[in-house]
């Protein structure tokens, strides 16, 4: 069903600009086969990258550049240009009386105890936060109009001092955004080289504070993002490529580049989502309708959950922490975002005795430089990978494919310093940190559930990223979880779940309404814009209108209540009659996390908000090669493993995953091997291999 | 696998201790989401915490405020002084709001229940939470007795083997304003504390645990074990220490003497001030929280909190001084008085470990509670927090309009104007209240609010400070004094009830935070930096900070020399 795209053109190429690599993905469509490079990212100027990298990969399998569809990117630059604080000299313009909103923040400290904490910086320093002369009260009504001559003083004081770029947010524009665009209009008068944002346009969201950090965090990078997406998008044309560039969301779509270029917030955690992503995509082609996507890498591990092949989303998200792991400490931007936590747990995290005699992991990480003890560069503290290599989990001869030899002696002595310490031997001391990063891993995927409202039991693990497979099944058993799936090239997934993002949009509008009242003219209406904006731009990204869908939700809470929950609402025309159907999804909704209904109390919502997609892209798993055949012919020599019930390390079957058929059926214990991760299925489990050469474990009943 | 106290190795417990924060955390997480109280969910004002079959806390959500955290520790003794363990059944709820027994005043309402396995209590699960309204006069310093205050709840319980108890719950609807909100409450809290029951259960079967008392043993020992050993980092002595209050009709002093010696430290409160005839009362429970709270602040920040890491920390007040004082007496605001308790462990703490306490802040949180009628005739009643600027820091400017000691968050401008008729005029940092230093004290914040009504409304201001400005350590100055004033000029008490006009614009001016170090060694480029956001004035860069000006708003160096050098 899928020899080419719907509009004929035969490949589909992805590029990641991560920390590190650069990476290419190509998609030969009636092949079903996915090619993959990398090349060194080049900060100076990262589009340099990614052309060297789509010259390689287009010449290393013959591909003509003009048979390739829109080209899609995901890029951490947005993220980077905050955190290294490499923006724009960026000026804040609010409502009277109100500049400081983004420095006052909460009035709360993000950790009770730590009396030295410092709170994040805000984008704009105080002499760049400048006021305005106007009003609106909570519906949106105008209580003081724009005072336009003070408007065109300040917007003079802009230009004189040099200012790039200008983040506007007065109080409840989201109700009406007219002082807001007029103002925008005044500046484009005066300097039109200043790049405005506009928070009824950015966020228009109630609360003040996240709408103007993320206003701002918007205005910050917009300069720098357009010219890079400018350049990036002339380079490739210059290359031959016909079709436009799209750029990856952190929702996990993806946008145009005019788009990304207004709203270069929404690209904030475009790499991670792209992971999320794959494991969408994977739900949706073997039909398990809910999925843990487990990204286990150097430094950090994510989750997310992934029902029916679409992760669920979120609207906050924070960038920058001080504190990398602390809630709170970073600057919060709301966009929608793929909902993913992230700890730190990795194979790089350092083990230690903390004061109370305990041992501890991360989240201090060893990086990759100097890395674990095992990797021989002058670290010597414990860590997980050093753990998993005395326990026989990796190969100190295999790892990464043979490309790098692991040094035991060195993981030994760290880990042995370690035992000594806390009174225990070597190798309980190996399964400890093991054990215990598995906690942490484990705990925060049980937080994140009941915040969802989710039964984790419920869920299959999929296990990818360097560290993912080794460490998934004994996360599993923690969760009670009975079924894991490892898909092959654990270490390059994310680049292919770039490949299968629809085009989306998200739209959202304020307008609190009790559903007792509810007004179905006003909320058609509201709809009916929301819709309008959302066809007209995937129509100009060339999403044909029979496969636009539109999807909508609610936030709503119990009148009173501080937090709302999101509700999907029925499509179509609302009516009187609708208010019982909402009502009821409400209920469902609520009851999902807090196990029972609320007291009797009116049901009001607060956000009315739509996404609008264009069709998925379809892209079928190729099924491998070979015949069907027994594991046999797969055996390596076997080494000592260690598992808890043995109380020791004993002789283990090892196989090649690339010598597994389709159809194989492996016993555990035992290790399967591939180039970029291992997997390790322990006693207790077998592991199979499916019809596209993904290995799935099932917990034995 | 029921192991002994001893046989555990550190990984096993690392495991089982995370766990049960873990477990915590979800019931604190479930809480604040079904929560129908802004300042519960907005603020964070909530607690919640798992206790061992003796009732001695084992772990704690690491969310919430420092009033309701430690207090809530000591709670459990009173649940099960009333209710032994062999009256409980499964789907029991206890419930009390007494002033005395657990967080000091009766808005703050305790939910305590047993969590059964196989066929016996295993564990409690308790919350404290916040509540808009108990009762009695609105939240406020005024009331002369505890019984005016509100609608007081012994222990009862509140659910019967999972019925409700009908007559309770029509008792305190007929009693509150905000029957719907409270009662909400109040079944979240019976939500959370099952949420936290359910995990543990099904954490006792993974792990083939029939108890988690032996465990608990080992929990407490080992922090009790770290926090002596890091209470010895303060060298071994007796400190005293003290703070000024304005308090209600005269100013308070708070005098502690902090005795420190092996491993252990009592803080003894003789010299406090008497208890005051007005709603500023300290009941000792909640007095020891800040207590404990200010010195793990100082030493022993990581050790997790629970009855064992409380335990070499013991604190003492004279009967009837305001930090004990009698029932019935008055204890509505008692959150400003204990907040000071902090800035005086910290007085006094200065004198030993100098390094590991702050200069004086803002220190009591603002809590302003309004009720009125709005133009529909629809009744209300609202608070919200808001917080000055925190003491400097030995090493760095103190925080600007932050909460300290408290742990809760200020409430959004566009939140608090659709949900109260009322326009905020303007919400922004004082120049200038940040106490001078070589570290600066971080500044308050003005709140200009006007009401939309057509009758006046009724503002309950619970503020201090007005005449007692944050102090600054060693050298540092002090910050810049609170005050409640009217768009006609008058000057407002800190803590009297008074009706506020329509038309009629109040504002909070929040006091600064005082500095660390004598301001003539602030770094000059910093001092310009500060002038530069306005958060110094031209005059005081000079008067205070020695630091001279050029008109472009460059460090005039030679200038700046020589005054500094006169000084």
């Amino acid at each position: 069903m899928s020899e080419t795209a719907a509009n004929g053109f035969r490949y589909r190429l992805g590029v990641d600009i991560g920390g590190t690599f650069t990476d290419v993905v190509l998609l030969d469509l009636p092949e079903r086969k996915t090619y993959v490079g990398k090349v060194l990212t080049t900060p100076e100027s990262p589009a340099d990258a990614v052309i060297q990298g789509l010259r390689r990969i287009l010449a290393d399998h013959g591909v003509p550049p003009d048979a390739i569809d829109s080209p899609i990117h995901g890029t951490t630059l947005v993220t980077n240009a905050i955190i290294e604080r490499k923006g724009a000299k960026t000026a804040l313009l609010t409502t009277k009386g109100f500049r400081d909103s983004v420095e006052i923040g909460t009035e709360k400290r993000y950790d009770l105890f730590d009396i030295f904490l410092e709170k994040p910086e805000p984008l704009a320093p105080r002499h760049l936060r400048l006021e305005v002369a106007e009003r609106l009260d909570p519906e949106g009504n105008v209580l003081i109009p724009l005072d336009e001559e003070g408007a065109r003083r300040v917007i003079e004081r802009l230009d004189e001092m040099s200012v790039r770029a200008v983040a506007v947010t007065l109080l409840h524009s989201f109700m009406n955004p007219a002082h807001e665009r007029r103002l925008e209009a005044l500046i484009r008068e005066r300097s039109p080289r200043i790049l405005t944002s506009l928070s009824s346009e950015v966020t228009p969201e109630i609360r003040e504070y996240p709408r103007s950090s993320t206003t701002l965090a918007n205005a910050y990078v917009r300069p720098l993002m357009r010219a890079y997406l400018d350049l990036l998008g002339r380079r490739i044309r210059e290359e031959g490529v016909r079709k436009d560039l799209y750029i990856m969301l952190s929702n996990g779509g993806v946008a145009t580049v005019e788009t990304a270029e207004a709203f270069p917030i929404r690209l904030i955690e475009s790499g991670p989502a792209a992971g999320a992503m794959a494991a969408a995509y994977y739900g949706k082609q073997l039909n398990l309708r809910r999925l843990i996507s487990f990204d286990m890498g150097g430094t950090t591990a994510k989750t997310c959950f992934v029902e029916d092949g679409r992760p669920s989303t979120v609207t906050e998200f924070e960038v920058a922490r001080v504190y990398q792991f602390k809630k709170g400490s970073g600057l919060p931007v709301k966009v929608p975002v793929i909902d993913m936590i992230e700890i730190g747990a990795g194979g790089g995290s350092i083990a230690h005795r903390d004061a109370l005699g305990l041992l501890k992991v991360g989240p201090e990480s060893s990086g990759a430089d100097p890395g674990p003890a095992c990797y021989g560069r002058g670290g010597d503290r414990p860590t997980v990978t050093d753990a998993d290599l005395l326990l026989g989990y990796l190969d100190p001869k295999f790892f990464l494919g043979g490309a790098m030899d692991l040094d035991l002696g060195a993981a030994d002595s760290a880990v042995g310093r370690l035992a000594k310490a806390l009174g225990l031997e070597r190798l309980q001391t190996a399964w400890g940190i093991h054990e215990v990063v598995n906690e942490n891993m484990a705990n925060a995927a049980r937080i994140h559930g009941i915040e969802k409202g989710k039964d984790v039991q419920q869920y299959a693990l999929m296990a990818f990223g360097g560290a993912g497979p080794i460490h998934a099944a004994h996360v599993a058993e923690k969760l009670r979880i009975g079924t894991i799936l490892c898909p092959p090239g654990a270490g390059t997934l994310s680049a292919l779940g770039m490949l299968t993002a629809p085009i989306s949009f998200d739209f959202v509008r304020t307008k609190i309404m009790r559903l007792d009242a509810l007004d179905p003219q006003a909320l058609n209406a509201l709809y009916q814009e929301m819709e309008a904006e959302g066809r007209a731009l995937l129509e100009r990204s060339g999403v044909p209108a029979g496969e636009m869908t539109f999807r909508r939700s609610a936030d709503m809470r119990y009148e009173g209540q501080g937090y709302e929950i999101q509700v999907p609402l029925p499509a179509g025309r609302l009516s009187a009659g609708s208010v019982e159907e909402i009502r009821a999804g409400f209920e469902r909704s609520y009851k999902a996390i807090y196990q029972r209904l609320g007291p009797n109390v009116p049901v009001e919502a607060l956000n009315w908000r739509l996404v609008a997609s264009g069709g998925t892209p379809r892209l079928d798993l190729r099924p491998a090669d070979g015949a069907a055949a027994g594991p046999e012919g797969a055996k390596k020599p076997p080494r000592p493993v260690y598992f808890p019930i043995w109380e020791e390390r004993r002789e283990c079957d090892i196989y090649d995953r690339d010598r597994l058929g389709p159809g194989a059926r492996i016993p555990g214990p035992a290790v399967v091997e591939e180039k970029e991760s291992t997997v390790v299925v322990p006693p207790g489990w077998d592991a199979r291999t499916d019809e596209f050469s993904n290995l799935v474990l099932q917990r034995r009943r | 696998m029921s192991g002994t106290a001893t046989d555990i190795d550190p990984i096993r417990l690392e495991v089982i201790w995370n766990r049960l924060i873990s477990i915590v955390d979800e019931q604190a997480a479930a809480l604040m989401n079904a929560s129908f109280t802004t300042v519960v969910r907005e603020a964070g004002d909530l607690s919640a915490g798992l206790f061992d079959t003796q009732g001695r806390m084992l772990a704690q959500a690491a969310t919430g405020t420092p009033g309701h955290i430690n207090s809530m520790a000591t709670a459990a003794k009173h649940f099960l002084e009333r209710f032994p363990p062999a009256s409980y059944r499964p789907g029991d709820h206890l419930i009390t709001n007494d002033p005395w027994m657990v967080s000091g005043h009766l808005n703050d309402v305790t939910l305590f229940s047993p969590c059964f396995y196989r066929g016996r209590p295993v564990a409690f699960f308790a919350s404290t939470c916040h509540t808009c309204d108990f009762g009695g006069r609105p939240l406020g310093a005024e009331a002369r007795d505890v019984y005016e205050e509100g609608f007081s709840i012994p222990v009862l319980k509140f659910m019967e083997a999972g019925e409700p108890n009908r007559i309770l719950e029509t008792l305190i609807r007929a009693n509150v304003r905000m029957p719907d909100e409270v009662i909400g409450d109040i079944y979240a809290q019976v939500a959370a504390n099952e949420v936290g029951g359910a995990k543990l259960l099904q954490f006792l079967e993974e792990a083939g645990l029939d108890s988690i008392d032996p465990i608990g043993e080992v929990i407490l020992e080992r922090s009790e074990t770290a926090m002596r050993s890091a209470v010895r980092d303060i060298p071994e002595g007796v400190y005293p220490g003290e703070v000024m209050a304005d308090g209600f009709d005269e100013a308070i002093r708070l005098a502690v003497t902090l005795a420190v010696r092996d491993g252990g430290i009592h803080a003894d409160f003789k010299g406090t001030s008497p208890q005051s005839a007005w709603g500023i009362n300290v009941v000792p429970n909640y007095a020891y929280a800040y207590c404990a709270y200010t010195v793990k602040c100082s030493v022993g920040s990581q050790i997790p909190n629970n009855e064992g890491s409380f335990r070499p920390i013991t604190m003492s007040a004279p009967q009837g001084c305001i930090l004990n004082p009698k029932h019935p007496a008055p204890v509505g605001a008692r959150h400003i008085l204990g907040h000071f308790v902090a800035a005086a462990i910290f007085d006094a703490l200065s004198k030993a470990v100098p390094g590991r306490v702050l200069a004086e802040g803002a220190t009591g949180l603002w809590l302003t509670q309004l009720a009125g009628t709005d133009r529909k005739d629809k009744t209300f009643s609202y608070i919200f927090f808001s917080s000055g600027g925190t003491g400097a820091r030995p090493t760095s400017d103190g925080l600007s309009a932050t909460a300290f000691p408290s742990g809760v968050q200020g409430t959004p401008v566009e939140i608090m104007e659709n949900v109260l008729p009322l326009l905020f005029t303007r919400k922004e940092l004082r120049r200038d209240s940040g106490g001078p230093g070589r570290f600066r004290g971080g500044l308050g914040q003005s709140i200009g609010l006007k009401p939309r009504t057509a009758a006046p409304i009724h503002h309950s201001p619970m503020y201090d400070r007005f005449y007692h400005p944050a102090q600054g350590a060693a050298g540092g100055l002090e910050g810049e004094a609170g005050s409640l004033v009217l768009s006609t000029g008058e000057r407002l008490h800190s803590k009297k009830k008074y009706k506020l006009p329509p038309d009629v614009e109040v504002t909070l001016n929040l006091p600064g935070g005082g500095g660390f170090y004598s301001p003539l060694e602030r770094d000059p480029e910093r001092v310009r930096g500060d002038v530069l956001n306005e958060y110094v004035s031209r005059e005081a860069a000079e008067r205070f900070y020695g630091v001279i000006l050029n008109d472009d708003l460059t460090v005039d160096w030679g200038a700046t020399e020589k005054r500094r050098k006169g000084n």
